[in-house]
């Protein structure tokens, strides 16, 4: 009985199979150093692995570009040119969808090649940004990323910089905490309520309800983050409310309120409700944001 | 359900970064998670922290801001048809159809041509004609009649070189033109003595009439005077009946002569429609660019197609949660950003990589990496000072002296709106070279942070939450909100 015909030979999964994938070669990166690399990127994510659940891992990395983004960090001449062929005009376009303004966007971008150029040293290395790429994503979106970062820390860095002496000249002054008043029993009630209810929620739809109660993003955002389309989203939106009106009244009810009293208990004024510091923080928005954010 | 959405807000924002939130994920695992090539174990770990912390959720959002576009574009590829609804589409039924009735057109004028030289099947069909159609009895010569049953009828029908169809199709033809002649013979007020002679032998027949049947009209004036090549060999102009005189109808000159003709000799049904269709010219075709054009013009609709009209300036592009809360990022990036804060000013200076010392020789020499040598001024707040730039490397303080820290800055071409704190705004008309003091008003307090600037109307608000306008680019102002 002859043998049947041989399988078509699959390349052994090897290191030396992934450099050659990720054309590592032609910046200058050696095997070597790309094993080095690897053996971070898989030490920061899957320490626990064996070798072979670790090729598994490295396989699905976005090896090209993650060859490109150390071989630039590293200063090699080539990998600079590829890398502002393909990345620099957008990145100023990911930069200006962002800031929405040219010339944040322009600023913001020009920070963040600065980054990953490094400027910085440590131990008279250049550090640059592109270190911290590990190929999970694609570079592009890795960017992208950065730069969202970036602008949001930016935000939240200018807003904790008002001086104290503006706040003196706007008529924010010190003031003593007001005393607090104790707790009314309704208060307390309706509020462990609906922190019941919102703890049996799941982390998707505790994720939906923050995004269109908290950050007052639209439909389309929310359904991008999780995935769904948008009228997905509007009636997971309307059946969570739905049901966390019956758990609130329920665990209301459960707390010795009739029907009648539940009822009114959650149609009573937010204002009389206990007030704590977030919300405070909440409230403090600039009230031009609030008002493009209404217009929205 | 107002009132349990508000408790929803009060609620959830208690909660944030409270004892459910974890580490902040890195920007590769957010790519990851945005590019949906996350493992399910770590993409709920992602979920969960998304649902607590509102900075990671901003930067999710943000970095999401251009993927629909891409991720929505639309292939416009023909769906696979099978041969057989290839073959019944409708511009193919179209066009079936045209050349079907051009075929029959053209069969419909030639017949009475090809009909002519067979003397010997007329006599058959107009027998059949005229059993067919009483009313063309009146004008067939009895001897024509009389003749019909000597001869068996299907005879030359079956001999002719036509195909079957052209032979029916030559019948009903025949069949129509019977009442139109009989009409016109009524019309020229010869009927009586209209009965055709005895159809004279096919090769005597002159060359202009060959085409014509031996019963039709024949103006023989015309042919004695107009056509000399004409020649009636053995015939007098006797021999043929007098053709009808020209009538007036109405004022307008109506012969029936001018009827015998190969368009004019359309008979008519009942109703007094014609039977046959005339054939119009199909509409100029359009050229074949003009169809690309609108085939790419509704391309670029259905694709959703990026212009590059630069986005408008939309205020507020960060959620609410990330306003005011306080600064509960991660550690490292903001220690990044400490520093970077430390540099900004530097890399201001440095302007545009394209100009910067930071990058190697060969960086800079990639290509579509050159230099802008005209870029417009950029406008910028930097601790408080206003600085402009006009070349990308170098900026410089466009105000200096300025007994407030400015807040926002805002250019329209050579028209530049700056304000700050004290509600205090300075214009500039010329991109910055001579300054003007803006006053608001009396009631104006706060800091001004947001302008928004057009030719004439122009709007500020302060951190007061007042909101003034100007009508006339800045001279009076009026207060709207507060």
């Amino acid at each position: 009985m002859s043998p049947g015909p041989r399988p078509a030979e699959v390349p052994v999964l090897s290191l030396s199979v992934l450099y050659e994938k990720s054309g590592g070669e032609r910046y200058g990166l050696t095997l070597q150093a790309f094993g080095v690399v690897l053996e971070q990127v898989a030490v920061k994510y899957v320490p626990q692995a064996t070798q072979q659940q670790k090729l598994e891992f490295w396989r699905d990395l976005k090896l090209e570009e993650l060859a490109l983004a150390r071989a630039c960090a590293a200063g090699h001449d080539a990998a600079w040119q590829a890398f502002l062929t393909r990345f620099r005009e957008k990145l100023y376009d990911i930069a200006r969808g962002i800031t929405k303004e040219d010339s944040s966007a322009r600023d913001l971008a020009d920070s963040l090649y600065a980054d990953l150029y490094g400027t910085s040293e440590r131990d008279g290395c250049r550090v640059s940004r592109l270190n911290f790429y590990m190929g999970r994503g694609s570079l592009e979106g890795w960017l992208r990323t950065v730069l969202a970062q970036e602008f949001v820390n930016r935000y939240r860095k200018t807003k904790r910089l008002v001086s104290l002496e503006e706040q003196a000249e706007d008529g924010v002054q010190f003031s003593a905490a007001a005393p607090s008043s104790p707790t009314s029993p309704l208060d307390s009630r309706l509020g462990a309520a609906l922190d019941e209810a919102l703890g049996q929620l799941s982390d998707e739809d505790r994720l939906v309800l923050a995004s269109y109660y908290l950050d007052d993003r639209t439909l389309t955002e929310i359904g991008r983050v999780v995935g769904v389309h948008e009228s997905t989203i509007s009636r997971r939106l309307e059946k969570l409310l739905k049901t966390l009106r019956k758990q609130v009244l329920a665990g209301l009810v459960s707390r010795g309120m009739n029907r009648g009293q539940a009822e009114e208990a959650l149609e009573a004024d937010v204002r009389y409700l206990q007030v704590d510091v977030t919300r405070k923080l909440q409230e403090n928005r600039p009230a031009a944001f609030q008002q493009d954010k209404g217009s929205d | 359900m107002p009132e349990l959405s508000n408790l929803l807000r009060q609620r959830l924002a208690g909660t944030e970064n409270g004892p459910k939130a974890t580490a902040h994920p890195d920007a590769d695992t957010l790519t990851a998670y945005v590019e949906k090539s996350l493992p399910a174990t770590e993409q709920q770990a992602v979920i969960a922290h998304l649902s607590v912390c509102g900075p990671c959720r901003e930067v999710v959002v943000l970095s999401q801001s251009e993927l629909p576009e891409l991720a929505t574009q639309t292939v416009l590829a023909p769906a696979p048809v099978s041969p057989w609804r290839r073959l019944l589409r409708p511009a193919l039924g179209l066009a079936a159809s045209v050349a079907a009735m051009a075929v029959i057109a053209v069969l419909v004028l030639r017949l009475p041509q090809k009909s002519t030289p067979q003397s010997a099947s007329l006599p058959d069909k107009q027998t059949q004609q005229a059993k067919a159609n009483p009313v063309g009895e009146q004008a067939v010569a009895p001897e024509t009649k009389s003749a019909a049953p000597a001869q068996p009828s299907s005879a030359p029908l079956t001999s002719a070189p036509a195909s079957t169809l052209a032979a029916n199709e030559a019948r009903a033809q025949a069949k129509r033109e019977e009442p139109a002649r009989a009409k016109i013979a009524a019309a020229a007020g010869a009927a009586p003595s209209m009965a055709p002679p005895p159809p004279p032998p096919a090769a005597k027949l002159p060359a202009l009439t060959a085409g014509l049947q031996r019963k039709d009209f024949v103006n023989t004036d015309f042919f004695a005077t107009n056509n000399a090549d004409v020649v009636l060999d053995g015939q007098s102009k006797k021999d043929f009946p007098s053709a009808p005189q020209p009538q007036t109808v109405g004022g307008t000159l109506f012969t029936a002569d001018s009827k015998i003709t190969r368009f004019s000799d359309i008979p008519t049904n009942a109703a007094g429609n014609s039977n046959v269709r005339i054939l119009t010219p199909a509409p100029p075709k359009q050229p074949l660019t003009y169809k690309i054009g609108q085939l790419a013009s509704s391309a670029v609709h259905s694709l959703h197609l990026r212009t590059n009209v630069s986005p408008t300036l939309r205020p507020g592009a960060l959620g609410s949660s990330t306003m005011g809360e306080p600064g509960s990022f991660s550690a490292t990036l903001l220690k990044n950003q400490t520093a970077e804060a430390k540099a900004a000013p530097e890399k201001a200076d440095a302007g545009s990589l394209a100009a910067s010392d930071a990058l190697s020789a060969g960086a800079l020499s990639a290509p579509g990496f050159t230099r802008r040598e005209s870029m417009p001024t950029s406008w910028k707040v930097v601790g408080g000072k206003l600085i402009k730039s006009a070349g990308q490397s170098q900026w410089e303080e466009a105000y200096p002296g300025a007994g407030f820290e400015f807040s926002i800055v805002t250019a329209r071409g050579s028209d530049v709106w700056a304000g700050g704190s004290h509600a205090s705004i300075i214009h500039s008309r010329d991109g910055g070279l001579t300054w003007e003091t803006v006053r608001l008003g009396e009631a104006a307090t706060g800091t001004i942070v947001s302008i928004m600037a057009g030719a004439l109307n122009v709007q500020v608000k302060t951190s007061d939450n007042q909101l003034w306008s100007s009508t006339d680019a800045g001279k009076t102002w009026s207060l709207k909100g507060e």
